[in-house]
């Protein structure tokens, strides 16, 4: 996928859940954190886990989607699923590794993340710069550098 | 601009706790009763067409109709197998969304997804089993005049129908990341159940012919012979249950937390009185000790327990199906866990 992805630093979110909110708004119209498309979990010792659709290469839920309402984009990789078409079987929900499709039950269709057409809203409120819209190949090496640290912090446990 | 802040009131009321470690709540009650009576049916229609080539069959139960056209309704007592799976089909519209009226499009994508293969060979059951059992009923002369394309017909439902009970299993074995539904076992512990359940349904089915002929003889033969291999079929069930649980206690620690739901958790009773007891203990119990007495109140007892556990064992599945913890979730717990390691964007390029 040569497009752009979004790039979630999870150490720089201070779980103030304005993605959350911005992305519910931009979506829906109004403040419904179960129908924002961007999810923040709270771990126990209160580190904040931002969680969105990864828009995988070979998508689960769109290999899994019966009626290829859920889809892959063929310009940006995109992964998209198509309102009109989506019986809202929720295969794709149940599909996804990341628990990111979601069932909208206002809507009753199953919803992801669309990166908002180009101009994710998530990005433009976040203020620590906890999440980034940058181009693919610069998001895979910063997960490369977090890998390398994680094996580094290893080989220094007792 | 000043950035936005979210009162911390606000902010503590919400419930940020994520969903790892908990079953799934996207396929519930409707998708179990698909599967159920998806299996039900098509084991119920193998068994009465296999009983049927060894010569166990209902006495006939002819009415003629003005213009002399003859019915045999005895056949539809066992051939109800592919409305029984139209009717699990059809449940499956109060679990779609607003878009329900499109349900026949979900045949289009049979090259990667299950529910669409299954859309397809679901239909093809329904559509040749209704045939069989509608030539059965309503030309029951038919098939003796035409003996050779009636069994290609007959076999070929068969294929259909196992196609369908073990495709239920298939389709819970596609999802890959709920440790509970991807194992191995999955189809072939639906089909044993499906084989199971469809037999106590044909055996249901002679009680009501011998309720409805008051003739113990013209059930005698099909009823017996279901009995005698019910035991058997349990068995199967019974071992393949075993080492299904076997399989997810030293698997990943998700497939671990399914089946202590099931052994010791919120699944408890269900598993231990549902699917244990109902579906396998007492029905196996109640067939050894009817081999020798031969009775009916006992056989209708098996039947209706095996009915209830085999619809208890999808539910039972569906709810112990926890996703596997994701990556980035389980790098957080790490993460959290050792605070002496540095952030990472420390090695981020300036």
């Amino acid at each position: 996928m040569n497009g752009k992805v979004l790039l979630v630093d999870e150490e720089k979110c201070d779980g103030c859940l304005l993605c959350a909110i911005a992305c519910s708004i931009a979506h829906t119209g109004q403040i419904d954190l179960v129908r924002s498309h961007f999810k923040v979990w709270r771990t126990e010792e209160q580190l904040h886990v931002p969680l969105t659709c990864h828009h995988c290469e070979t998508p689960s839920c769109a290999a899994a989607c019966p009626t290829k309402a859920c889809h892959q984009d063929a310009e940006g990789g995109r992964v998209l699923i198509d309102d009109a078409k989506c019986i809202a079987c929720r295969t794709c929900v149940v599909a996804c590794p990341f628990g990111h499709a979601h069932y909208d039950p206002v809507a009753r269709v199953s919803t992801k993340c669309d990166y908002c057409d180009g101009e994710p809203e998530c990005v433009r409120v976040c203020a620590p710069g906890a999440i980034r819209y940058v181009y693919s190949d610069e998001s895979s090496g910063h997960r490369r550098r977090a890998a390398a640290q994680v094996r580094a912090a290893r080989r220094l446990e007792p | 601009m000043a950035p936005l802040v979210v009162p911390a009131d606000l902010l503590a009321r919400i419930d940020a706790t994520p969903r790892t470690g908990r079953p799934q709540i996207s396929w519930e009650a409707s998708i179990a009763g698909y599967l159920y009576l998806g299996g039900l049916g098509a084991g119920a229609y193998i068994v009465a067409v296999v009983a049927g080539w060894l010569g166990l069959t209902l006495a006939p139960a002819r009415i003629t109709l003005i213009g002399g056209w003859v019915w045999d309704w005895s056949r539809a007592l066992v051939l109800w197998g592919p409305f029984a799976t139209a009717l699990g089909a059809s449940l499956l519209i109060f679990h779609l969304g607003k878009n329900w009226f499109l349900f026949y499009t979900a045949c289009k994508n049979p090259r990667t997804s299950w529910l669409a293969r299954g859309f397809l060979i679901l239909s093809g059951f329904i559509v040749v089993g209704g045939v069989v059992a509608a030539v059965a009923v309503f030309l029951p002369s038919w098939p003796d005049r035409h003996l050779g394309l009636w069994r290609v017909l007959e076999a070929v439902g068969v294929v259909l129908a196992f196609g369908t009970a073990i495709y239920t299993g298939l389709l819970l074995r596609s999802i890959k990341y709920i440790p509970a539904w991807n194992a191995p076992l999955i189809p072939f512990l639906f089909l044993a159940s499906a084989l199971s359940t469809g037999a106590m349904g044909v055996l249901m089915g002679a009680m009501v012919h011998r309720l409805l002929v008051a003739d113990a003889a013209s059930v005698h033969g099909l009823a017996r012979g279901v009995e005698a291999i019910e035991p058997l079929l349990i068995a199967i069930e019974a071992t393949l249950l075993v080492l299904y649980v076997r399989y997810l206690k030293k698997g990943k620690p998700e497939g671990l937390l399914s089946a202590g739901l099931w052994l010791s958790g919120s699944w408890r009773y269900g598993f231990w009185g549902g699917i244990v007891g109902l579906s396998l203990a007492l029905p196996f119990a109640l067939a050894l000790v009817n081999l020798g007495l031969r009775s009916d109140l006992l056989a209708v007892i098996a039947s209706a327990s095996v009915l209830s556990g085999g619809f208890v064992l999808r539910m039972g599945v569906l709810g112990i199906g926890v996703k596997e913890t994701p990556p980035l979730y389980k790098f957080a717990l790490w993460r959290a866990q050792h605070p002496a390691v540095g952030p990472s964007s420390a090695l981020e390029r300036p």
